[in-house]
Protein backbone atom coordinates (compact mmCIF):
# COMPACT_ATOMS: atom_id res chain seq x y z
CA UNK A 1 0.00 0.00 0.00
CA UNK A 2 1.65 3.44 -0.50
CA UNK A 3 0.77 6.14 2.15
CA UNK A 4 -1.69 9.11 2.02
CA UNK A 5 0.61 11.43 1.53
CA UNK A 6 1.03 9.89 -1.94
CA UNK A 7 -2.92 10.62 -3.24
CA UNK A 8 -2.53 13.87 -0.70
CA UNK A 9 0.66 14.71 -3.14
CA UNK A 10 -0.74 13.76 -6.38
CA UNK A 11 -3.88 15.41 -5.75
CA UNK A 12 -1.72 18.91 -5.39
CA UNK A 13 -0.04 18.24 -8.99
CA UNK A 14 -3.66 18.05 -10.17
CA UNK A 15 -4.45 21.27 -9.10
CA UNK A 16 -1.32 22.64 -9.72
CA UNK A 17 -1.11 21.73 -13.00
CA UNK A 18 -4.74 22.36 -13.46
CA UNK A 19 -4.26 25.67 -12.66
CA UNK A 20 -1.51 26.46 -15.35
CA UNK A 21 -4.65 26.61 -17.50
CA UNK A 22 -7.20 28.54 -15.48
CA UNK A 23 -9.77 29.41 -18.90
CA UNK A 24 -10.07 25.67 -19.41
CA UNK A 25 -9.90 24.64 -16.16
CA UNK A 26 -13.01 27.59 -15.49
CA UNK A 27 -14.64 26.64 -18.71
CA UNK A 28 -14.31 22.60 -17.36
CA UNK A 29 -16.62 23.78 -14.34
CA UNK A 30 -18.97 25.81 -16.26
CA UNK A 31 -20.03 23.39 -18.13
CA UNK A 32 -20.15 20.56 -15.84
CA UNK A 33 -22.14 22.24 -13.63
CA UNK A 34 -24.83 23.79 -16.40
CA UNK A 35 -25.16 20.43 -17.63
CA UNK A 36 -25.52 18.94 -14.01
CA UNK A 37 -28.37 21.70 -13.16
CA UNK A 38 -30.61 21.01 -15.98
CA UNK A 39 -31.74 17.55 -14.51
CA UNK A 40 -33.20 19.20 -11.08
CA UNK A 41 -34.59 21.91 -13.89
CA UNK A 42 -35.87 19.62 -15.57
CA UNK A 43 -37.61 18.10 -13.54
CA UNK A 44 -38.70 21.57 -11.91
CA UNK A 45 -40.32 22.26 -15.67
CA UNK A 46 -42.39 18.86 -15.89
CA UNK A 47 -43.76 18.47 -12.41
CA UNK A 48 -45.18 22.35 -12.67
CA UNK A 49 -46.58 21.24 -16.55
CA UNK A 50 -47.16 17.42 -16.06
CA UNK A 51 -48.37 14.30 -13.29
CA UNK A 52 -44.06 14.06 -12.97
CA UNK A 53 -42.69 10.85 -12.23
CA UNK A 54 -45.31 7.98 -10.83
CA UNK A 55 -45.25 7.98 -7.16
CA UNK A 56 -42.37 10.36 -6.82
CA UNK A 57 -43.14 13.90 -5.67
CA UNK A 58 -41.29 16.62 -6.96
CA UNK A 59 -39.20 16.71 -3.28
CA UNK A 60 -38.31 12.77 -3.80
CA UNK A 61 -37.60 13.32 -6.97
CA UNK A 62 -35.21 16.13 -6.18
CA UNK A 63 -33.30 13.83 -3.41
CA UNK A 64 -32.47 10.55 -6.15
CA UNK A 65 -31.59 13.38 -8.48
CA UNK A 66 -29.28 14.60 -5.86
CA UNK A 67 -28.03 11.25 -5.17
CA UNK A 68 -27.38 10.76 -9.08
CA UNK A 69 -25.81 13.77 -9.33
CA UNK A 70 -23.47 12.99 -6.40
CA UNK A 71 -22.40 9.45 -7.17
CA UNK A 72 -21.67 10.09 -10.69
CA UNK A 73 -20.11 13.24 -9.14
CA UNK A 74 -18.05 11.11 -7.52
CA UNK A 75 -17.19 8.77 -10.18
CA UNK A 76 -16.41 11.22 -12.80
CA UNK A 77 -13.57 12.72 -10.07
CA UNK A 78 -11.94 9.72 -9.96
CA UNK A 79 -12.23 7.69 -12.89
CA UNK A 80 -13.68 10.45 -15.89
CA UNK A 81 -10.07 11.19 -17.46
CA UNK A 82 -8.81 7.68 -16.18
CA UNK A 83 -9.81 5.72 -19.86
CA UNK A 84 -9.03 9.09 -22.66
CA UNK A 85 -5.68 8.71 -20.40
CA UNK A 86 -5.00 4.80 -20.47
CA UNK A 87 -6.36 5.37 -24.08
CA UNK A 88 -3.52 7.97 -25.26
CA UNK A 89 -0.67 5.98 -23.07
CA UNK A 90 -1.46 2.79 -24.69
CA UNK A 91 -0.52 3.38 -27.83
CA UNK A 92 3.28 4.07 -27.51
CA UNK A 93 3.46 1.90 -24.60
CA UNK A 94 4.53 5.15 -22.20
CA UNK A 95 1.96 2.47 -19.91
CA UNK A 96 5.67 0.54 -19.05
CA UNK A 97 6.17 3.71 -17.05
CA UNK A 98 3.29 2.92 -14.44
CA UNK A 99 3.69 -0.55 -14.83
CA UNK A 100 7.56 0.04 -12.29
CA UNK A 101 5.02 2.17 -9.47
CA UNK A 102 5.25 1.27 -6.44
CA UNK A 103 1.35 2.30 -6.74
CA UNK A 104 0.58 0.41 -9.20
CA UNK A 105 -0.46 1.08 -12.67
CA UNK A 106 -4.01 1.44 -11.58
CA UNK A 107 -3.79 3.28 -8.54
CA UNK A 108 -1.45 5.61 -10.21
CA UNK A 109 -3.37 6.15 -13.25
CA UNK A 110 -6.71 6.95 -10.50
CA UNK A 111 -4.12 9.26 -8.12
CA UNK A 112 -2.49 11.19 -10.94
CA UNK A 113 -5.54 11.78 -13.02
CA UNK A 114 -7.98 13.27 -10.36
CA UNK A 115 -10.80 15.62 -12.15
CA UNK A 116 -11.23 17.89 -9.87
CA UNK A 117 -13.19 20.35 -12.17
CA UNK A 118 -15.78 18.11 -11.22
CA UNK A 119 -15.36 19.09 -7.34
CA UNK A 120 -18.12 21.34 -7.56
CA UNK A 121 -20.47 18.86 -9.11
CA UNK A 122 -19.95 16.89 -6.33
CA UNK A 123 -20.85 19.77 -3.94
CA UNK A 124 -23.79 20.24 -6.31
CA UNK A 125 -24.65 16.84 -5.49
CA UNK A 126 -24.29 16.92 -1.59
CA UNK A 127 -26.30 20.12 -1.54
CA UNK A 128 -29.30 19.51 -3.53
CA UNK A 129 -29.46 16.23 -1.45
CA UNK A 130 -29.18 18.09 1.82
CA UNK A 131 -32.05 20.61 0.69
CA UNK A 132 -34.35 17.83 -0.02
CA UNK A 133 -33.79 15.70 2.87
CA UNK A 134 -34.25 18.39 5.45
CA UNK A 135 -37.52 20.16 2.76
CA UNK A 136 -39.20 16.61 3.22
CA UNK A 137 -38.31 16.23 7.07
CA UNK A 138 -38.08 12.29 7.07
CA UNK A 139 -36.67 10.74 9.94
CA UNK A 140 -34.75 7.32 9.31
CA UNK A 141 -33.60 4.56 11.00
CA UNK A 142 -30.40 3.59 12.03
CA UNK A 143 -31.07 0.53 10.11
CA UNK A 144 -31.88 2.98 7.14
CA UNK A 145 -28.70 4.96 7.38
CA UNK A 146 -26.69 1.78 7.42
CA UNK A 147 -28.47 0.56 4.28
CA UNK A 148 -28.01 3.65 2.63
CA UNK A 149 -24.04 3.91 3.25
CA UNK A 150 -24.21 0.02 2.33
CA UNK A 151 -26.14 1.19 -1.10
CA UNK A 152 -23.96 4.10 -1.72
CA UNK A 153 -20.76 1.54 -1.51
CA UNK A 154 -21.79 -0.66 -3.40
CA UNK A 155 -23.03 1.83 -5.76
CA UNK A 156 -19.52 3.32 -6.45
CA UNK A 157 -17.81 0.28 -6.38
CA UNK A 158 -19.79 -1.05 -9.24
CA UNK A 159 -19.47 1.97 -11.34
CA UNK A 160 -15.35 2.16 -10.58
CA UNK A 161 -15.78 -1.78 -11.34
CA UNK A 162 -17.38 -0.98 -15.25
CA UNK A 163 -14.74 1.58 -15.57
CA UNK A 164 -11.80 -1.03 -14.58
CA UNK A 165 -13.35 -3.77 -16.91
CA UNK A 166 -13.31 -0.82 -20.26
CA UNK A 167 -9.73 -0.48 -19.20
CA UNK A 168 -8.83 -4.28 -18.83
CA UNK A 169 -10.38 -3.88 -22.41
CA UNK A 170 -8.50 -1.06 -23.65
CA UNK A 171 -4.94 -2.76 -22.43
CA UNK A 172 -5.78 -5.91 -24.12
CA UNK A 173 -7.35 -4.60 -27.53
CA UNK A 174 -4.95 -1.44 -27.27
CA UNK A 175 -7.85 1.37 -29.01
CA UNK A 176 -11.25 1.13 -27.97
CA UNK A 177 -12.20 4.83 -27.55
CA UNK A 178 -16.15 4.59 -27.50
CA UNK A 179 -16.38 2.09 -25.00
CA UNK A 180 -16.52 4.65 -22.67
CA UNK A 181 -19.08 6.38 -24.38
CA UNK A 182 -21.31 2.97 -24.32
CA UNK A 183 -21.37 2.47 -20.65
CA UNK A 184 -22.46 6.32 -20.14
CA UNK A 185 -25.19 5.61 -22.66
CA UNK A 186 -26.64 2.68 -20.36
CA UNK A 187 -25.82 5.22 -17.50
CA UNK A 188 -28.57 6.98 -18.12
CA UNK A 189 -31.07 4.08 -17.29
CA UNK A 190 -29.78 5.35 -13.88
CA UNK A 191 -30.56 9.06 -13.75
CA UNK A 192 -34.45 7.78 -13.89
CA UNK A 193 -36.21 5.82 -11.19
CA UNK A 194 -36.45 2.73 -11.95
CA UNK A 195 -39.86 2.15 -11.28
CA UNK A 196 -40.71 4.10 -14.02
CA UNK A 197 -39.43 1.61 -16.55
CA UNK A 198 -41.18 -1.72 -17.80
CA UNK A 199 -40.97 -4.91 -16.31
CA UNK A 200 -37.92 -6.07 -18.04
CA UNK A 201 -36.26 -3.09 -18.07
CA UNK A 202 -36.43 -2.70 -14.54
CA UNK A 203 -34.91 -6.41 -14.37
CA UNK A 204 -31.89 -5.36 -15.82
CA UNK A 205 -31.39 -2.03 -14.46
CA UNK A 206 -31.71 -3.40 -10.52
CA UNK A 207 -30.93 -7.43 -11.22
CA UNK A 208 -28.58 -7.54 -14.07
CA UNK A 209 -26.93 -4.21 -14.66
CA UNK A 210 -27.27 -2.53 -11.25
CA UNK A 211 -27.60 1.29 -12.24
CA UNK A 212 -30.50 1.30 -9.26
CA UNK A 213 -28.03 1.21 -6.37
CA UNK A 214 -26.42 4.73 -7.64
CA UNK A 215 -29.89 6.75 -6.86
CA UNK A 216 -32.90 4.82 -6.67
CA UNK A 217 -32.18 2.75 -3.59
CA UNK A 218 -30.80 5.31 -1.82
CA UNK A 219 -33.21 7.92 -2.32
CA UNK A 220 -35.12 4.85 -1.71
CA UNK A 221 -34.05 3.91 2.01
CA UNK A 222 -34.10 7.50 3.31
CA UNK A 223 -37.86 8.01 2.23
CA UNK A 224 -38.80 4.77 4.07
CA UNK A 225 -40.84 3.32 0.90
CA UNK A 226 -37.46 0.78 0.17
CA UNK A 227 -39.62 -2.44 0.68
CA UNK A 228 -38.03 -5.59 -0.03
CA UNK A 229 -33.99 -5.58 0.54
CA UNK A 230 -32.25 -5.86 -3.50
CA UNK A 231 -30.91 -8.91 -2.97
CA UNK A 232 -30.25 -9.26 -6.98
CA UNK A 233 -28.54 -5.46 -7.51
CA UNK A 234 -26.32 -6.55 -4.04
CA UNK A 235 -25.11 -9.34 -6.09
CA UNK A 236 -24.75 -7.90 -8.85
CA UNK A 237 -22.62 -5.31 -7.98
CA UNK A 238 -20.69 -7.87 -6.32
CA UNK A 239 -20.60 -10.00 -9.38
CA UNK A 240 -19.22 -6.77 -10.85
CA UNK A 241 -16.33 -6.30 -8.73
CA UNK A 242 -15.30 -9.21 -9.24
CA UNK A 243 -15.09 -9.34 -12.94
CA UNK A 244 -13.82 -6.02 -12.89
CA UNK A 245 -10.33 -7.52 -10.62
CA UNK A 246 -10.00 -10.86 -12.56
CA UNK A 247 -10.36 -8.52 -15.80
CA UNK A 248 -7.63 -6.49 -14.48
CA UNK A 249 -5.57 -9.35 -12.99
CA UNK A 250 -5.76 -10.89 -16.27
CA UNK A 251 -5.14 -7.80 -18.51
CA UNK A 252 -1.93 -7.35 -16.48
CA UNK A 253 -0.46 -10.95 -17.14
CA UNK A 254 -1.49 -10.31 -20.98
CA UNK A 255 0.18 -6.90 -21.35
CA UNK A 256 2.32 -6.56 -24.33
CA UNK A 257 3.93 -3.06 -24.03
CA UNK A 258 5.07 -1.52 -27.47
CA UNK A 259 7.70 -2.05 -29.29
CA UNK A 260 11.37 -0.25 -28.34
CA UNK B 1 24.19 -12.20 -7.41
CA UNK B 2 21.89 -9.64 -8.13
CA UNK B 3 20.11 -10.94 -10.82
CA UNK B 4 19.89 -14.54 -11.89
CA UNK B 5 17.94 -15.39 -15.52
CA UNK B 6 18.02 -18.90 -16.42
CA UNK B 7 16.17 -19.44 -19.35
CA UNK B 8 13.85 -16.89 -20.32
CA UNK B 9 11.82 -16.57 -23.72
CA UNK B 10 9.32 -14.36 -24.64
CA UNK B 11 6.73 -15.17 -27.48
CA UNK B 12 4.41 -12.35 -29.17
CA UNK B 13 1.34 -12.99 -31.16
CA UNK B 14 1.38 -10.29 -33.71
CA UNK B 15 -1.55 -9.70 -36.75
CA UNK B 16 -0.29 -9.73 -40.07
CA UNK B 17 -1.32 -6.48 -41.79
CA UNK B 18 -1.37 -6.62 -45.88
CA UNK B 19 -1.03 -3.20 -47.77
CA UNK B 20 -3.88 -1.50 -49.42
CA UNK B 21 -7.41 -0.86 -48.80
CA UNK B 22 -9.07 -4.44 -49.67
CA UNK B 23 -6.88 -6.01 -47.57
CA UNK B 24 -7.56 -3.84 -44.69
CA UNK B 25 -10.89 -4.71 -45.61
CA UNK B 26 -10.77 -8.52 -45.44
CA UNK B 27 -8.75 -8.04 -42.00
CA UNK B 28 -11.14 -6.70 -40.60
CA UNK B 29 -13.35 -10.17 -40.63
CA UNK B 30 -10.35 -12.74 -40.76
CA UNK B 31 -6.61 -11.95 -39.11
CA UNK B 32 -3.32 -13.48 -39.87
CA UNK B 33 -1.82 -14.18 -37.01
CA UNK B 34 2.37 -15.15 -36.42
CA UNK B 35 4.46 -15.83 -33.51
CA UNK B 36 7.31 -13.81 -33.18
CA UNK B 37 10.01 -15.08 -30.74
CA UNK B 38 11.61 -12.26 -28.78
CA UNK B 39 13.56 -13.89 -26.85
CA UNK B 40 15.06 -17.64 -27.04
CA UNK B 41 15.76 -19.12 -24.11
CA UNK B 42 18.53 -16.89 -22.71
CA UNK B 43 20.56 -16.87 -19.57
CA UNK B 44 23.03 -14.81 -17.85
CA UNK B 45 23.77 -13.51 -13.80
CA UNK B 46 24.94 -10.16 -13.02
CA UNK B 47 26.79 -9.29 -9.83
CA UNK B 48 26.27 -6.39 -7.26
CA UNK B 49 27.51 -3.00 -8.23
CA UNK B 50 28.38 -4.28 -11.77
CA UNK B 51 27.82 -1.96 -14.91
CA UNK B 52 26.27 -3.97 -17.89
CA UNK B 53 25.60 -2.99 -21.81
CA UNK B 54 22.95 -4.54 -22.92
CA UNK B 55 23.50 -4.00 -26.77
CA UNK B 56 22.33 -5.39 -30.09
CA UNK B 57 20.24 -4.31 -33.62
CA UNK B 58 16.58 -3.10 -33.71
CA UNK B 59 14.04 -6.09 -32.49
CA UNK B 60 17.22 -7.91 -31.17
CA UNK B 61 15.71 -8.41 -27.64
CA UNK B 62 16.97 -5.64 -25.51
CA UNK B 63 13.65 -3.79 -24.52
CA UNK B 64 12.19 -7.02 -23.97
CA UNK B 65 14.71 -8.28 -21.74
CA UNK B 66 14.35 -5.27 -19.40
CA UNK B 67 10.86 -5.15 -19.49
CA UNK B 68 10.74 -8.81 -18.20
CA UNK B 69 13.14 -7.69 -15.69
CA UNK B 70 11.50 -5.14 -14.37
CA UNK B 71 8.48 -7.07 -14.19
CA UNK B 72 6.60 -4.82 -16.53
CA UNK B 73 5.76 -8.56 -18.96
CA UNK B 74 5.45 -11.85 -18.22
CA UNK B 75 8.22 -13.96 -20.26
CA UNK B 76 6.55 -16.29 -22.02
CA UNK B 77 8.87 -19.66 -20.42
CA UNK B 78 12.18 -19.55 -18.14
CA UNK B 79 12.57 -18.13 -14.63
CA UNK B 80 14.54 -15.04 -13.22
CA UNK B 81 15.35 -14.18 -9.55
CA UNK B 82 16.35 -10.58 -8.22
CA UNK B 83 17.78 -10.11 -5.32
CA UNK B 84 17.57 -6.47 -3.70
CA UNK B 85 16.80 -4.87 -0.67
CA UNK B 86 17.34 -8.44 1.08
CA UNK B 87 15.35 -10.43 -0.67
CA UNK B 88 14.91 -12.66 -3.99
CA UNK B 89 11.90 -11.61 -6.01
CA UNK B 90 10.57 -12.75 -8.92
CA UNK B 91 9.46 -9.60 -11.11
CA UNK B 92 6.65 -10.44 -12.82
CA UNK B 93 4.94 -12.19 -9.75
CA UNK B 94 5.77 -9.66 -7.24
CA UNK B 95 5.47 -6.47 -9.11
CA UNK B 96 4.40 -4.59 -6.93
CA UNK B 97 6.69 -4.70 -3.75
CA UNK B 98 9.67 -5.14 -6.14
CA UNK B 99 9.57 -2.23 -7.96
CA UNK B 100 10.30 -0.13 -4.64
CA UNK B 101 13.71 -1.43 -4.79
CA UNK B 102 14.60 -0.77 -8.53
CA UNK B 103 14.97 2.52 -10.84
CA UNK B 104 13.45 2.68 -14.29
CA UNK B 105 14.69 5.55 -16.72
CA UNK B 106 13.15 4.68 -20.26
CA UNK B 107 15.08 6.88 -23.04
CA UNK B 108 11.39 7.59 -25.01
CA UNK B 109 9.12 7.87 -21.84
CA UNK B 110 8.84 10.62 -19.36
CA UNK B 111 7.58 10.01 -16.01
CA UNK B 112 8.11 13.79 -15.80
CA UNK B 113 4.73 16.09 -15.03
CA UNK B 114 4.79 17.70 -18.34
CA UNK B 115 3.16 21.20 -17.41
CA UNK B 116 5.06 21.07 -13.80
CA UNK B 117 8.62 21.59 -13.05
CA UNK B 118 10.84 17.97 -12.56
CA UNK B 119 10.75 18.97 -8.67
CA UNK B 120 7.42 18.51 -8.20
CA UNK B 121 7.44 15.44 -9.72
CA UNK B 122 10.24 14.42 -6.70
CA UNK B 123 8.25 15.56 -3.93
CA UNK B 124 5.54 13.13 -5.61
CA UNK B 125 8.07 10.49 -5.67
CA UNK B 126 8.90 11.18 -1.90
CA UNK B 127 6.12 10.02 -0.89
CA UNK B 128 5.10 7.20 -2.91
CA UNK B 129 8.40 5.27 -2.27
CA UNK B 130 8.25 6.46 1.13
CA UNK B 131 11.36 8.02 1.43
CA UNK B 132 12.90 9.39 4.68
CA UNK B 133 12.99 13.65 4.42
CA UNK B 134 16.54 13.60 5.33
CA UNK B 135 17.60 10.78 2.29
CA UNK B 136 15.65 13.00 0.19
CA UNK B 137 16.91 16.16 0.65
CA UNK B 138 20.91 14.51 0.97
CA UNK B 139 20.03 12.51 -2.66
CA UNK B 140 17.98 15.44 -4.35
CA UNK B 141 21.39 18.31 -3.34
CA UNK B 142 24.04 14.88 -4.52
CA UNK B 143 22.35 15.04 -7.99
CA UNK B 144 21.22 18.71 -8.65
CA UNK B 145 25.37 18.83 -8.24
CA UNK B 146 26.48 16.16 -10.26
CA UNK B 147 24.31 17.05 -13.34
CA UNK B 148 24.68 21.08 -12.71
CA UNK B 149 20.42 21.22 -13.08
CA UNK B 150 20.20 23.19 -9.78
CA UNK B 151 17.75 25.91 -11.85
CA UNK B 152 16.53 23.29 -14.71
CA UNK B 153 15.03 21.25 -11.78
CA UNK B 154 12.60 24.39 -11.21
CA UNK B 155 11.51 24.67 -15.09
CA UNK B 156 8.18 23.33 -16.47
CA UNK B 157 9.52 20.18 -17.80
CA UNK B 158 7.78 20.93 -21.59
CA UNK B 159 10.08 24.00 -21.51
CA UNK B 160 13.08 21.21 -21.13
CA UNK B 161 15.21 20.30 -23.71
CA UNK B 162 15.93 16.52 -24.77
CA UNK B 163 19.61 16.48 -22.99
CA UNK B 164 18.02 18.48 -19.57
CA UNK B 165 15.26 16.42 -19.49
CA UNK B 166 16.75 13.30 -19.33
CA UNK B 167 19.30 14.84 -16.87
CA UNK B 168 15.82 15.15 -14.90
CA UNK B 169 14.89 11.90 -15.21
CA UNK B 170 17.23 10.06 -13.93
CA UNK B 171 17.16 12.26 -10.86
CA UNK B 172 13.61 10.51 -10.38
CA UNK B 173 14.63 7.34 -11.05
CA UNK B 174 17.48 7.26 -8.34
CA UNK B 175 15.80 9.53 -5.53
CA UNK B 176 14.49 6.30 -3.87
CA UNK B 177 18.17 5.00 -3.33
CA UNK B 178 17.42 1.75 -5.83
CA UNK B 179 20.41 -1.00 -5.72
CA UNK B 180 19.92 -1.65 -9.23
CA UNK B 181 18.93 0.52 -11.92
CA UNK B 182 18.01 -0.19 -15.71
CA UNK B 183 18.18 2.25 -18.12
CA UNK B 184 16.81 1.63 -21.40
CA UNK B 185 18.48 3.94 -24.21
CA UNK B 186 19.36 6.89 -21.78
CA UNK B 187 21.67 8.71 -24.36
CA UNK B 188 19.02 8.59 -27.16
CA UNK B 189 19.04 11.74 -29.40
CA UNK B 190 21.12 13.66 -26.97
CA UNK B 191 24.30 15.82 -28.14
CA UNK B 192 27.77 14.49 -27.52
CA UNK B 193 27.99 16.99 -24.89
CA UNK B 194 25.08 16.02 -22.76
CA UNK B 195 25.64 12.18 -23.21
CA UNK B 196 29.48 12.87 -21.65
CA UNK B 197 27.68 14.42 -18.64
CA UNK B 198 25.14 11.38 -18.53
CA UNK B 199 28.10 8.52 -18.46
CA UNK B 200 30.19 10.90 -15.96
CA UNK B 201 27.28 10.79 -13.98
CA UNK B 202 26.25 6.90 -14.29
CA UNK B 203 29.77 6.03 -13.57
CA UNK B 204 30.03 7.93 -10.70
CA UNK B 205 26.63 6.80 -9.07
CA UNK B 206 28.12 3.28 -10.11
CA UNK B 207 31.54 3.79 -8.13
CA UNK B 208 30.43 5.51 -5.30
CA UNK B 209 26.90 4.41 -4.40
CA UNK B 210 27.60 0.64 -5.87
CA UNK B 211 24.63 0.95 -7.50
CA UNK B 212 23.95 -2.22 -10.81
CA UNK B 213 23.33 -0.93 -13.75
CA UNK B 214 22.14 -2.57 -16.74
CA UNK B 215 22.35 -0.53 -19.58
CA UNK B 216 20.81 -0.81 -22.99
CA UNK B 217 22.22 1.55 -26.00
CA UNK B 218 22.87 1.54 -29.95
CA UNK B 219 25.91 4.10 -29.03
CA UNK B 220 28.91 1.76 -28.46
CA UNK B 221 30.56 5.07 -27.07
CA UNK B 222 28.22 4.54 -24.26
CA UNK B 223 29.44 0.80 -23.86
CA UNK B 224 33.22 2.02 -24.18
CA UNK B 225 32.88 4.87 -21.72
CA UNK B 226 30.97 2.94 -18.98
CA UNK B 227 31.22 -0.98 -19.43
CA UNK B 228 33.10 -3.83 -18.62
CA UNK B 229 31.11 -6.44 -19.74
CA UNK B 230 28.77 -6.37 -22.73
CA UNK B 231 25.97 -8.87 -23.85
CA UNK B 232 24.84 -9.02 -27.24
CA UNK B 233 21.48 -9.94 -28.30
CA UNK B 234 20.54 -10.84 -31.64
CA UNK B 235 17.30 -12.06 -33.27
CA UNK B 236 16.66 -12.80 -29.45
CA UNK B 237 19.44 -14.75 -28.62
CA UNK B 238 22.99 -14.11 -26.97
CA UNK B 239 25.63 -13.63 -29.42
CA UNK B 240 28.09 -12.49 -26.62
CA UNK B 241 28.51 -12.61 -22.75
CA UNK B 242 31.80 -11.27 -21.97
CA UNK B 243 34.21 -8.40 -21.32
CA UNK B 244 34.13 -5.67 -23.53
CA UNK B 245 38.22 -6.02 -23.72
CA UNK B 246 38.31 -9.42 -25.16
CA UNK B 247 34.82 -8.41 -27.32
CA UNK B 248 37.39 -5.30 -28.64
CA UNK B 249 40.42 -7.43 -28.63
CA UNK B 250 38.55 -10.03 -31.05
CA UNK B 251 35.93 -9.15 -32.95
CA UNK B 252 36.50 -4.79 -32.61
CA UNK B 253 39.01 -4.67 -34.99
CA UNK B 254 38.11 -2.21 -37.58
CA UNK B 255 37.08 1.35 -37.94
CA UNK B 256 34.73 2.77 -40.43
CA UNK B 257 35.66 5.85 -42.62
CA UNK B 258 33.59 7.63 -44.43
CA UNK B 259 35.33 10.64 -47.19
CA UNK B 260 33.88 13.08 -49.00
CA UNK B 261 35.88 14.35 -51.95
CA UNK B 262 36.94 17.48 -53.64
CA UNK B 263 36.07 15.93 -57.43
CA UNK B 264 34.25 13.00 -58.14
CA UNK B 265 37.14 9.94 -58.62
CA UNK B 266 36.57 8.84 -62.28
CA UNK B 267 37.87 5.27 -61.27
CA UNK B 268 37.18 2.98 -58.60
CA UNK B 269 39.12 4.41 -55.40
CA UNK B 270 42.28 1.92 -54.61
CA UNK B 271 43.96 2.28 -50.79
CA UNK B 272 46.53 -0.18 -49.72
CA UNK B 273 45.05 -1.59 -46.54
CA UNK B 274 41.96 -0.24 -46.78
CA UNK B 275 38.12 -2.42 -47.88
CA UNK B 276 36.12 -0.13 -49.70
CA UNK B 277 32.46 -0.77 -49.10
CA UNK B 278 30.62 1.98 -50.97
CA UNK B 279 31.47 4.52 -53.34
CA UNK B 280 29.38 7.00 -55.18
CA UNK B 281 29.69 10.44 -56.45
CA UNK B 282 31.87 12.10 -54.10
CA UNK B 283 31.24 9.63 -51.27
CA UNK B 284 33.69 7.11 -50.35
CA UNK B 285 32.99 4.72 -47.22
CA UNK B 286 35.80 2.31 -46.24
CA UNK B 287 36.68 0.04 -43.56
CA UNK B 288 40.52 0.27 -42.13
CA UNK B 289 42.39 -2.02 -39.42
CA UNK B 290 41.66 -0.41 -35.95
CA UNK B 291 45.94 0.03 -35.42
CA UNK B 292 46.04 1.50 -39.49
CA UNK B 293 43.55 4.50 -39.19
CA UNK B 294 46.53 6.77 -38.27
CA UNK B 295 49.05 5.64 -41.61
CA UNK B 296 45.86 4.78 -43.83
CA UNK B 297 44.39 8.69 -43.37
CA UNK B 298 47.41 10.06 -43.50
CA UNK B 299 47.97 8.42 -47.06
CA UNK B 300 44.46 9.02 -48.08
CA UNK B 301 44.56 13.20 -47.47
CA UNK B 302 48.10 13.24 -48.87
CA UNK B 303 46.64 11.47 -52.35
CA UNK B 304 43.39 13.41 -52.56
CA UNK B 305 41.50 16.45 -52.00
CA UNK B 306 39.03 15.93 -49.14
CA UNK B 307 36.05 17.85 -48.03
CA UNK B 308 35.31 15.77 -45.13
CA UNK B 309 36.58 12.57 -42.98
CA UNK B 310 34.69 11.31 -40.75
CA UNK B 311 35.87 7.61 -38.47
CA UNK B 312 33.78 5.64 -36.45
CA UNK B 313 33.33 2.86 -34.55
CA UNK B 314 31.85 -0.24 -36.35
CA UNK B 315 28.14 -0.76 -35.67
CA UNK B 316 26.53 -2.92 -33.71
CA UNK B 317 25.17 -5.03 -36.84
CA UNK B 318 28.85 -5.26 -38.15
CA UNK B 319 30.08 -6.47 -34.64
CA UNK B 320 27.71 -9.33 -34.74
CA UNK B 321 28.49 -10.20 -38.28
CA UNK B 322 32.31 -10.42 -37.32
CA UNK B 323 31.31 -12.49 -34.20
CA UNK B 324 28.73 -14.88 -36.55
CA UNK B 325 31.96 -15.15 -38.75
CA UNK B 326 34.45 -16.42 -36.05
CA UNK B 327 32.19 -19.12 -34.54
Amino acid sequence: MVSIGFWKSALGLNVASQMIYRLNFFLNVVVMLMFNLTFPLLTLLIYTNSAGFPDWSSSEILLFQGFAILLWGLEQFLLSNVSWELNRIMRDGQFDRLMVSPAGPLQFLVATNLAIEVIPQVLLGIGIVSFAFFNLGVLPSLKAWLLLILFIALGLLFMVSLIVIQMSLIIRFVQVRRLGELVRILSLFGQYPANIYSKGVQAIVVGAIPFALVAFFPAKVLLGTLGEFPYFAVAAAIAFGVIAYLSWSSSMKKYTSAGG
Amino acid sequence: MIIEAKNLSKTYVTFEQAHGFSASLKGFFKRKTKKVDALKDISFSVEEGELIGLIGPNGAGKSTTIKILCGILFPTNGSAKINVGGKAYVPWLTRKEYVKNIGVVFGQKSQLWFDLPPLDTYYLNKSLYDIPKKDFERRLEYFIDLLGVSDVVKRPTRQLSLGERMKCELIAALLHGPKLVFLDEPTIGLDIIVKEKIRDFISEVNKKEGVTFILTTHDLQDIDRLCKRVIILDKGSIAYDGELEKLKKNYIKEKNIKIIMETELKSKLKLKGAKIDKQKGKEVELRVPSNRVHEITRRLVNAHELLDITITDPTIEQVISHIYRKK
